[in-house]
């Protein structure tokens, strides 16, 4: 078994209103292995941003625990991919990409170098003084991916970073940043609705119950060692089964 | 290097009607200036309207050589031009600074918010002769009038602009290791650059309009001082000739703000 990255332990929270108490995470108990990609799929409205917001320490848990063991130095312990790839509409693309390094001084000549080489790698290296307005859909995504990345995170959490896009884009977005996180032998947690996005992506899927959540059941799939890009892994016999299942399990949720 | 693309012949056309479009606008405009002005000439000498109480443009010719000459109309022009710039620049820093910590500690903000809301909407006007009595005539006061007029209202509008800045981008900048004070600089400030040019667009007249406040009341120079002391000695002709002035220094101040407009926001 490969090291372990991050476990959650008996992890518990509420939001507190005027108008009452609102149990939003119930005794929720999971762990993360470096190198894998989780996905955490659950029912519309169960939480899951809160979850990533407690697992990002960005919300303070209540009950139970969150922790990470990693190697690197504090600032870079985690990456961040929102639902919006919110590039900043008055930097150009190279700015956007260095917005992390220049903030925590950190912005040395072999940042920059790997950078670079990032950039062309994922075909943006021509685009480098663009605005992001003068991007593609995709284009923002991997852009976006790439300023995650440039904090050099052990770890990386995509809270339906897809989700403002159209379908196609979709897909080729998910393609795109799959392979990107591979190729960068990172660990994941994604947290979406889609059910085939987390399973062509995945190398497990943990599906929530409503609210207060937890983890209801955990899908173990083959596919990651198998090699195949996340459009091809939609296309194997099996995808429909663990869709089935899956939808069968969110249902029942 | 971007290639050239070859324009086709449709494209062309389409181009030229842009042109012509445009051009046609702009002449319409000069001949309806053209035709008031000629209209305002003929019906004055004709006796249809009294040129006594509206003048024409012979008559303002005339009374704005005349000024220049007598009265040192450009000194009076550059004091009230000098009086509304730093009424204006004052609003601006004031505004972005004042907002910015209101941004930064909301308890203040929320605390201020009546306060603030009060001062708006209070009538400046109202205001002037209190600033009098406590600064005497002077430029002093006429910039304080300028300044109150558009402060509070640009205070808050800018507050709430920082205020309701896309939570998601800010969340980024902490993502990233950020803090309070990157959000501002490299979130907040940036994305409400268009509201503050908006403000400043509005801001400019609401200054150019307070100089007048305290300049009909504290002054013994500029346009206002002018217009107070031609209407009560019954010289219309200066009157209007100031009212004029007063249009072209607002088009022009709001000319410049626009070229600085599309100049940042590009």
């Amino acid at each position: 078994m490969s090291e372990l990255l991050l476990e959650c332990k008996d992890l518990s929270f509420s939001y507190h209103t005027p108008e009452g108490e609102i149990p939003v995470i119930h005794n929720m108990n999971f762990k993360i292995y470096k190198g894998e990609f989780v996905s955490i799929v659950g029912p519309s409205g169960c939480g899951k941003s809160t979850l990533l917001n407690l697992l990002t320490g960005m919300l303070k848990s209540e009950e139970g625990s969150v922790r990470l063991s990693c190697n690197s130095d504090e600032k870079s312990h985690y990456g961040y991919m929102l639902q919006q790839d919110h590039l900043f509409e008055w930097y150009d693309l190279w700015k956007n990409i260095c917005i992390g390094p220049e903030i925590n001084h950190c912005l040395t000549p072999e940042l920059e170098t790997y950078l670079k080489e990032l950039l062309q790698r994922y075909g943006l290296s021509t685009f480098i003084h663009k605005k992001p307005s003068e991007l593609s859909g995709g284009m923002r995504q991997r852009a976006a991916i790439i300023r995650t990345l440039a904090m050099k995170p052990e770890l990386l959490y995509l809270d339906e970073p897809f989700s403002s896009l159209d379908y196609q884009n979709r897909l080729n977005a998910a393609n795109d940043i799959g392979q990107i996180i591979r190729n960068e032998d990172k660990t994941a947690v994604l947290v979406t609705h889609d059910i085939g996005e987390a399973i062509s992506l995945s190398s497990r899927v943990l599906v929530l119950s409503s609210r207060p959540t937890t983890v209801k059941k955990e899908f173990v799939l083959p596919y990651r060692s198998r090699n195949l890009t996340p459009l091809e892994i939609r296309n194997t016999k099996d995808f429909g089964t663990y869709f089935n299942a899956i939808w069968k399990e969110l249902n029942e949720a | 290097m971007k290639e050239k693309i070859p324009i086709s012949d449709r494209q062309k056309q389409y181009l030229q009607h842009q042109i012509i479009k445009k051009r046609t606008i702009q002449a319409v405009r000069v001949l309806m200036l053209f035709v008031f002005l000629l209209a305002w000439e003929l019906t004055s000498r004709h006796g249809i309207i009294d040129a006594f109480f509206f003048s024409s443009p012979t008559r303002l010719a005339e009374c704005f050589i005349f000024m220049v000459g007598e009265n040192n109309l450009f000194s009076h022009i550059g004091i009230s031009l000098y009086e509304t710039l730093l009424s204006f620049l004052f609003i601006t820093a004031i505004s972005i600074g004042f907002a910015s910590v209101l941004w930064r500690f909301e308890y203040v903000a929320k605390v201020l918010e009546p306060v603030l809301v009060i001062l708006n909407s209070l009538p400046k006007s109202a205001l002037a002769p209190l600033i009098i009595v406590w600064l005497g005539t002077g430029m002093k006061t006429i910039i304080i009038a300028g300044i109150s007029v558009a402060l509070f209202g640009c205070i808050i509008n800018l507050y709430t602009c920082f205020k309701n800045t896309d939570p998601d981008k800010q969340k980024l900048i902490y993502i990233l290791g950020g803090k309070k004070h990157h959000v501002f600089t490299k979130v907040i400030l940036p994305s409400g650059i268009p509201t503050i040019i908006s403000n400043m667009k509005v801001n400019i007249g609401l200054a150019l309009v307070g100089v007048m406040i305290g300049e009909f009341l504290a002054a013994k120079q500029g346009l206002g001082y002018l217009i107070i002391y031609a209407s009560q000695v019954f010289k219309l002709d200066w009157l209007i000739l100031c009212i004029l002035i007063l249009c072209l220094i607002a088009i022009g101040l709001y000319e410049i703000l626009h070229i600085l407009e599309r100049k940042i926001c590009r």
